[in-house]
C-alpha cells in the first residue's frame, strides 16, 4: 500500500532529468521569479495518508492527519502533520513540495554551461544556490519514521513537521527498509 | 502498533512531562508531540476567549487548563471529545460525547462520490436535488456532501438534505453542526465580500445548508420511517447515503480500539440484537449469525421505496461490502455492474492508471485499504 522508501539517485535528476524535461510551467517559472509556484501535476504524485494497517472505520479512532507526498519524478517526499486538518495538511504539503522542486529546478538550471557567463557576474548568488541545493541534498538523504518509535532522538520537534526525503515507488512499503539507508547528518 | 521503547519513554519525560503522561495513549512520540501541540493551542485559545477581567495578567492560567485537557485524554478520552471539534474534509464539526465522531474514511468517500458523480454525468442533476443521510449521528455526511457538490459540480440545483437518526442527541448536535457552518458561512460572506470566487460558494452553501433538516426516526422500522418522511415530503430522494451500525458484536469485542469501545456511544456502533423488541421473543429480523449486517436490508427497502438514483453505504471491510452488494443485487435485481465495492481510499493510484479494476465475489473493487463503502449507480 504505501511506498518504499528507497534512496535514489536524486543528483541524477538534477544533473541530467531536469534539464531534459520540460515542466509545464518552467519557461515562465524561470522567467519571473519569485513568481507563482508551478502546479504540482496530480498524475506526478502519490498521496499516503501514513494510516498504517488494521481495521479502519468505526472500529477505531485515530487522531493521524499526517500527509505525505511522493514526487514521482524528483523521488522527493514531503510530509505534514502540522494541523489536525488532513485537508489542510494536503495543501501545506503540496506547497512544500512546489517550493523545493522549484528549489531543484533553480539549482540545476545554475549548472548549466550557458549560464556560465551569467554566473560569473552572480557568483555569490550562485554559491547561495548551490548551498541550497546542497542543504536539500543532505535533507534528503535523512529518511526517519514519525510513526515509528525510533525517532526519539530525531528532530522532529513539533514545528519540525515537514521532511523532505528521497524514495522512489517501488511496491510495497517496507518501513524498516527506507530506514535502512540513514540516519544521516542535517543541516 | 509499536511497541514503546522504554528509550521513548525516558525521552519523553526529560522532553516534556506532559508528553510522557500522553505516550501510552498516543502510542508514539510523534503522535503524542503533535497532540501535545493541539490540546496547548486550545489551551491557550480557550483560556484567551474564557479570560474575565478578574483572572487578566494571570498567563498561568492557561497551563492548569492544559493539565487538565492532558489529563483526560491521558485516561484514554478521545482527543476528539477533549477538544470539542474534528475536522472532516474541509468543515470542522463539533464532537460531544454520546455521539460518535466522524472518520476520515466517511469524508474519503463521500469526497470520492461526489467526484466520480462529476466525471459520470455532471449536467444530469438540473432539477432539486433530494439527499438523505440515514444514520446522520452528527450530521457529517449529510454537510459534507452538499459542501462537495457546491465545491465541485459544473451545476448547483437547489439541495434538500435531510438527515435522521434515533438518537435525541445525534439530532442536536447535528442541528448544531448545521447552524454553526452557517453562522460562519454568514460572517466569511461579510469578511469576502470582494472576492466574487468565494462570495458564490458560500451564499449558495448558505442557501442549502438552511435548506438542511434532521428528523428523529428509527431506520429500521420502515414503514414509520417513510410516514414521517412523507410528512416532510421528503420520501422521495435521488441520493441516499448512509452509514449504520456495522460492527458485530464479535468485532467490538475482538477488533474494536479500547477507546471506541469505552468512551463512543454503542448504539452507533454495532446494530441491536434482532430480538430486543420487548414483549416479542421471536426474532425483529434475521441476523442470526451475528455479522453486524442488520441495517442494510431496510436500507435497501428505503433506497427503493425512495426511487434513489445513487446509493452508498459504508461497510466495515470487504467480506460485509460483497455480502451487501448479493443483499442489493438479489432485493433489487440490481445488475452486479451497477455495484462498486470501495476501499478506504478508492481513488485511483498512480499504479491504478493503467491497471485492471480488482474483482471481488463478482463485484468490481475500487481503491487500496480495508473494504469501506458499497456504491450502487441505480441510474447506471
Ligand atoms: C456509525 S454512526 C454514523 C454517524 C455519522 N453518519 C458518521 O458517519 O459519523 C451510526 C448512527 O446511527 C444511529 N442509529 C443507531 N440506530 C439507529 C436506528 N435504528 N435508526 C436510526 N439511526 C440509528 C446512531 O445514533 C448513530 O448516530
Amino acid at each position: 500500500m504505501r511506498a518504499v522508501l528507497r534512496p535514489r539517485t536524486l543528483l541524477h535528476y538534477v544533473r541530467n532529468v531536469i534539464p531534459n524535461r520540460q515542466f509545464s510551467t518552467s519557461p515562465a517559472l524561470l522567467k519571473s521569479l519569485p513568481g507563482p509556484l508551478p502546479p504540482i501535476l496530480d498524475t506526478d504524485i502519490t498521496e499516503n495518508f501514513l494510516k498504517g494497517s488494521g481495521p479502519g472505520g468505526q472500529k477505531i479512532n485515530k487522531t493521524n492527519s499526517a500527509v505525505q507526498i511522493l514526487h514521482h519524478p524528483t523521488g522527493l517526499i514531503v510530509k505534514c502533520q502540522e494541523t489536525r486538518s488532513r485537508s489542510q495538511n494536503r495543501k501545506i504539503a503540496r506547497r512544500r513540495l512546489a517550493e523545493r522542486i522549484e528549489e531543484l529546478q533553480l539549482g540545476s538550471e545554475a549548472r548549466t554551461a550557458k549560464k556560465a557567463a551569467k554566473e560569473a557576474k552572480k557568483k555569490s548568488s550562485a554559491t547561495k544556490k548551490r548551498r541550497r541545493k546542497y542543504r536539500q541534498l543532505d535533507a534528503a538523504k535523512r529518511l526517519d519514521d514519525n510513526e515509528g518509535e525510533e525517532d526519539a532522538d530525531d528532530v522532529n520537534e513539533p514545528n519540525e513537521v515537514e521532511e523532505v526525503k528521497q524514495g522512489k515507488l517501488d511496491g510495497v512499503e517496507n518501513k524498516d527498509k527506507a530506514k535502512e539507508s540513514s540516519p544521516g547528518s542535517l543541516v | 502498533m509499536p511497541r514503546l521503547l522504554p528509550r521513548s519513554i525516558l525521552h519523553a519525560q526529560s522532553e516534556n512531562p506532559l508528553l510522557a503522561k500522553l505516550l501510552p495513549t498516543c502510542r508514539s512520540l510523534a503522535s503524542a508531540r503533535n497532540e501535545l501541540r493541539w490540546l496547548r493551542e486550545h489551551a491557550i485559545d480557550h483560556h484567551a476567549t474564557e479570560r474575565s477581567p478578574a483572572s487578566k495578567g494571570d498567563n498561568n492560567n492557561w497551563r492548569a487548563r492544559l493539565k487538565e485537557l492532558v489529563a483526560r485524554r491521558a485516561r484514554g478520552e478521545p482527543l476528539q471529545y477533549v477538544l470539542g471539534t474534528e475536522w472532516f474534509g474541509d468543515l470542522e464539526l463539533v464532537c460531544r460525547p454520546g455521539v460518535l465522531i466522524p472518520r476520515p474514511d466517511t469524508a474519503t468517500a463521500i469526497g470520492y462520490l461526489v467526484q466520480r458523480m462529476l466525471e459520470r454525468d455532471p449536467h444530469k442533476w438540473r432539477k432539486t436535488l433530494r439527499v438523505l443521510d440515514l444514520c446522520t449521528g452528527s450530521g457529517c455526511v449529510s454537510l459534507f456532501f452538499q459542501h462537495e457538490w457546491i465545491r465541485f459540480m459544473p451545476v448547483i440545483p437547489e439541495i434538500r438534505t435531510i438527515g435522521v437518526d434515533l438518537s435525541p442527541k445525534a439530532i442536536s448536535l447535528a442541528q448544531l453542526n448545521r447552524d454553526r457552518l452557517l453562522r460562519t458561512k454568514h460572517e466569511d460572506v461579510e469578511r469576502h465580500k470582494a472576492s466574487q470566487a468565494s462570495h458564490f460558494y458560500d451564499t449558495a452553501f448558505i442557501e442549502s445548508l438552511s435548506n438542511t433538516s434532521f428528523l428523529h426516526a428509527d431506520v429500521l422500522e420502515e414503514s414509520q420511517l417513510w410516514q414521517k418522511l412523507e410528512a416532510e415530503h421528503s420520501l422521495a430522494a435521488d441520493i441516499l447515503l448512509a452509514n449504520p451500525p456495522y460492527i458485530s458484536r464479535w468485532g467490538f469485542q475482538h477488533s474494536t480500539e479500547r477507546s471506541v469501545r469505552r468512551h463512543e456511544p454503542k448504539m452507533a456502533l454495532v446494530p441491536p440484537l434482532p430480538f430486543s423488541i420487548p414483549g416479542k421473543d421471536c426474532p425483529k429480523r434475521a441476523d442470526s449469525d451475528d455479522l453486524g449486517d442488520l441495517f442494510y436490508e431496510p436500507l435497501v427497502k428505503t433506497a427503493l421505496k425512495s426511487d434513489a438514483k445513487i446509493v452508498w453505504f459504508e461497510v466495515a471491510d470487504i467480506e460485509q461490502a460483497a455480502r451487501v452488494a448479493h443483499l442489493i443485487t438479489s432485493m433489487a435485481s440490481a445488475r452486479p455492474e451497477q455495484l462498486e465495492l470501495w476501499r478506504e481510499e478508492p481513488m485511483p493510484g498512480i499504479e491504478g492508471l493503467e491497471g485492471k479494476d480488482e474483482i471481488y465475489q463478482g463485484f468490481i473493487v475500487k481503491g487500496r485499504g480495508n473494504g469501506r463503502s458499497v456504491v450502487w449507480w441505480r441510474d447506471g
